[in-house]
């Protein structure tokens, strides 16, 4: 045998002594418990005779076009607003401080609940509200319903999609924007029918991503969609309101199915056109453009909608810290007080208990994360392509929909898990492993195969490799992830709404609580906490590892 | 830029380049910025194909994108065909520029993108396709006009960029590094292509290359950067055999570079002591006298071995390397090591290492490089 195949040979054969199934099974368990288990659950309740019955009904009808119908408009808006948000912080010359102050201000909406900005729609725009009552004088009027949603939404949603096409536009080949010019097209022109058109693709990925967003998102149709019902409200109230879990099942496998074609549809786009990013990696930042003809009125949008971002989100503190919205501006704390202090502390301990799961789940979510993307990307188990499909299925999977799930599932034996803090931890770890693994998947990518063909050449086992080459690659990756599972635990509603009980309470689902007894400045002082903590992690998570991280960089 | 004078750029022609005091500097992360290009001036006259050469940050292609417009000078003057370049937009400058990466639209078919400088002008469709398709029919690309850029070899993208710079028969064309993403064999054969088209339209050309072979054999004339401005400009051979500074002779192939002392000069002449050995070698300025201690360099094909009686040094040889064409032998002479290179046919196999050799230098060969590599004031 020529030296070469012996080699190989001892490469193929290392990774299989450890590892293996010693870890596959676990995560597989896991898996068929907390993933299949449930979601086969919701699909076998809403199968049956009186399906097409529910389907029928007007009521149901008319929720899946009014899902339909919103997320349609806000996809389309949120994404039109993010292009030009994106163009005017990578492609025009404004001062330094002024991008990374658009570039901040579009982060704060992908750590808040989406609700918050409804929340403060009521209170700018509601019966009562600032604009609407206070200083236009207008008497029963309100922003709510469709009109209300999409503003609340594009608010909330279109940092998704902006954040996409930023980093879109990064990675564009910034020649082909200067052969745009150089050959004599105008900047608006060049803005037009080169990046815009090169950017399609990525446009499409933020369009379906922005309309699973919306049709997925519970807090803001419950709070200001008035009589505008739609897909997970309708579930809501069919689950809370009328004790039918039948045909909230069969609605919440309706509101599956756009989401899942256009997981389809993003991933055709994805691949046929992919030369977005093909080309020259960006060596050079790409041109900024001055010509003021583009350069006014997209900076006026981008600190219009950052403008909007702030005003909405200091709205909730405001709203928190008068006595009664629309009557009394005095400054207060009761409302603090009343929803931390009274009813036994029950306000504390649902802080407490909140960022207790929430951090549980985020340390266990990114440590499953660990090993399960090093089993999808590293080991050669058999099965593991399955095992990361199923694992990253939750994510085109709508969180009310999973909730459902968790709620039939685990209320019954052999698993009754209800009313436990293990239930809430399980959906949250449903729903933030997927990203962890897909993090520790990529990073393992980027670890260079022949640093660990070194390492096991070198005479290393396998899990030397993976203590000593592996792990701190890919521990940056890991440690944010944590920061990213917690925000995303503690600001989740749809999620958890099925499953939270009297004795393990969460922050977001007390505000609908409080919402849905008319009491808003509960719910802005509930949303002020929320807000709050979720700052106070990610600037520790900067402080601890992002900063070390970008040092070692020497960024 | 007066409206008449860009009807007269329109129509193509041959134009004169000049540089004046250009000055690039980008502001640094912290504190002051650097200075990427430092007050380069340069001429280019009409019709010549000048190189910007240089190793990587020397500014030579901050220099190309500044005439481009695609930066703006700090400060400093480009002026072409007598007219100030520096406040008209890249857009309207009806510059020919050829990118590295080529940056064609890869959404766009070949005959798109070559369209696309006319079509932006709102040209009529029919001077469209007949301007594209002659510019086609000269880059031999007639038969690939439908296809996407994607679609192409790099050779064809590479004909294609150049198809676009042509199309609208600009006043000045210019290149970045365009043979850096070509196989070998293929980047001396687009080399002689763009060298043979430039002659023929006689468009003046500014071209980019850290690759001085590809620098010597395309350029009428080559201008060595160095940390932001010009260390020397003159034509291949002028660079190649006269480098004004060590850092010239070190860039342009390959030197030795032998420090010595002046024994007695005069306007014309002068004579030096290299190695022990004493040159007499022609000077163009004066200004020397006894003592001063200079540099002299000789190409390592401009020294031969030969049999003792009839050399200028003996040394040993340390090192013999056959690669074909040539043969390198590293010789040592003293303390000091000499490269040479001769040609692969003269012996029927390298001399051995360890052997003795007796050196004969070509005297008209031996330049004179004044002591600190500084030749200009």
């Amino acid at each position: 045998m020529n030296p070469t195949a012996r080699v190989s040979e001892a490469l193929q054969r290392a990774p299989r002594s450890f590892g293996g199934w010693l870890l596959g099974l676990p995560l597989w368990a896991w898996l068929g418990t907390f993933v299949l288990y449930p979601l086969v659950s919701v699909l076998l309740t809403s199968a049956g005779e009186s399906y097409w019955e529910i389907l029928a009904a007007p009521h149901t009808r008319r929720a899946i076009v009014n899902t339909l119908a919103l997320g349609a408009t806000v996809a389309v808006l949120a994404t039109g607003v993010a292009y030009l948000y994106a163009y005017t912080v990578t492609r025009i010359d404004l001062p330094r401080r002024v991008h990374r102050l658009l570039h901040f201000i579009a982060l704060i909406p992908t750590v808040t609940p989406p609700f918050v900005f409804g929340v403060s729609l009521i209170l700018l725009f509601g019966r009562r509200g600032l604009v609407t009552h206070a200083w236009l004088g207008l008497k029963g009027v309100d922003l709510y319903g469709y009109p209300g949603l999409v503003i609340v939404q594009i608010l909330a949603f279109f940092p998704y999609a902006y954040l996409l096409l930023r980093s879109l536009l990064l990675e564009m080949d910034p020649t082909l924007d200067e052969a745009g010019i150089v050959y004599g097209g105008t900047p608006f022109y060049v803005m037009r029918r080169i990046t815009l058109r090169l950017l399609l693709p990525g446009c499409a990925s933020a369009l379906f991503l922005v309309f699973t967003l919306s049709t997925t998102d519970l807090g803001n149709p419950m709070f200001i969609g008035g009589d505008f019902m739609v897909l997970t409200s309708q579930i809501y109230v069919t689950v809370i309101g009328l004790f039918n879990l039948k045909a909230g099942s069969v609605l919440a496998v309706v509101l599956l199915i756009p989401c899942l074609i256009l997981l389809a549809l993003q991933k055709y786009v994805a691949a046929r056109e992919s030369y977005a990013t093909v080309g020259e990696r960006a060596a050079r930042p790409a041109m900024r453009t001055a010509d003021p003809w583009i350069r006014v009125p997209l900076v006026s949008l981008a600190l219009g909608m950052a403008a909007f971002v702030i005003v909405f989100y200091a709205m909730i503190v405001v709203g928190a810290s008068v006595k009664i919205w629309g009557v009394n501006y005095s400054l207060t704390l009761e409302h603090f007080h009343r929803v931390l202090f009274e009813s036994w502390m029950l306000g504390t301990r649902t802080v407490l208990d909140t960022m207790l799961l929430g951090a549980i789940g985020a340390v266990l979510g990114s440590g499953i994360g660990l090993l399960g993307g090093y089993l999808v990307a590293h080991s050669r188990v058999a099965g593991r392509h399955w095992f990361d499909l199923f694992v990253t299925l939750p994510m085109a999977v709508p969180g009310i929909l999973m909730g459902l799930g968790f709620s039939i599932a685990f209320n019954q034996p052999p698993l009754l898990l209800a009313g436990t803090a293990v239930i809430i931890v399980a959906i949250f770890l449903v729903r933030t492993v997927p990203y962890s693994q897909r993090a520790v998947v990529a990073a393992i990518m980027q670890v260079h195969k022949s640093l660990t063909e070194a390492s096991t050449l070198a005479g290393a086992t396998e899990f030397q490799t993976f203590r000593r080459v592996i792990f701190p690659l890919v521990r940056p990756a890991v440690l944010a992830g944590i920061i990213f599972n917690f925000t995303r635990n503690i600001t989740t509603l749809s999620g958890v709404i099925f499953v939270v009980s009297p004795r393990w309470r969460l922050l977001t689902a007390a505000m609908l609580g409080e919402v849905e007894t008319g009491r808003i400045g509960g719910a802005a002082s509930l949303g002020t906490l929320l807000i709050v903590v979720v700052w106070c992690v990610n600037l520790l998570g900067y402080l601890l590892f992002e900063r070390k991280t970008l040092r070692r960089l020497g960024a | 830029m007066t409206n008449q004078h860009e009807q007269s750029l329109r129509r193509g022609g041959s134009f004169e380049l000049i540089l004046e005091n250009l000055t690039k500097v980008f502001p640094g992360a912290d504190g002051p910025g650097v200075a990427a290009v430092d007050r380069l001036s340069l001429t280019v006259a009409a019709g010549t194909f000048l190189t910007l050469c240089g190793p990587s940050g020397c500014g030579k292609t901050t220099t190309l994108r500044m005439i481009a417009g695609l930066e703006t000078p700090t400060s400093g003057e480009i002026c072409l065909a007598g007219q100030p370049l520096t406040r008209i937009p890249p857009n309207r400058r009806h510059i020919g520029l050829v990118f590295q990466s080529y940056a064609l639209f890869p959404h766009l078919t070949v005959f798109d993108n070559v369209a696309y400088p006319l079509q932006v002008k709102k040209e009529s469709a029919a001077v469209i396709r007949r301007e594209v398709d002659e510019v086609l029919e000269l880059l031999e690309l007639a038969g690939l006009s439908q296809r996407y850029p994607n679609q192409l070899s790099g050779g064809q993208q590479q004909r294609v960029a150049l198809a676009r710079a042509l199309v609208t028969r600009p006043s000045l064309l210019l290149f970045d590094e365009p043979l850096s993403n070509l196989d070998a064999r293929l980047r001396i054969h687009v080399r002689a292509e763009i060298r043979r088209l430039q002659k023929a339209l006689g468009i003046t050309t500014v071209y980019v290359t850290h690759d001085q072979v590809e620098a010597m054999s395309i350029s009428d004339e080559i201008a060595i950067m160095h940390e932001g401005s010009i260390e020397q400009i003159g034509r291949p051979e002028e660079v190649y055999f006269r480098p004004a500074t060590k850092y010239t002779a070190e860039f342009i192939g390959r030197a030795n570079l032998l420090s010595g002392e002046i024994v007695s000069a005069d306007e014309r002449s002068a004579a030096v002591r290299v190695l022990g050995h004493e040159f007499r070698l022609s000077v163009a300025e004066g200004q020397l006298s006894p003592g001063d201690q200079v540099v002299v360099m000789v190409r390592p094909e401009s020294v031969y071995l030969t049999d003792s009686a009839q050399g200028d040094l003996v040394g040993t040889i340390r090192q013999s390397t056959f690669a074909g064409t040539t043969v390198e032998y590293a010789v040592s002479v003293g303390d000091t090591t000499l490269l040479i290179t001769e040609l692969g046919d003269l012996r029927m196999s390298p001399l051995k290492e360890g052997r003795r050799v007796a050196l004969r230098f070509n005297s008209d060969r031996v330049h004179l490089i004044r002591a600190g590599g500084q030749a200009r004031p």
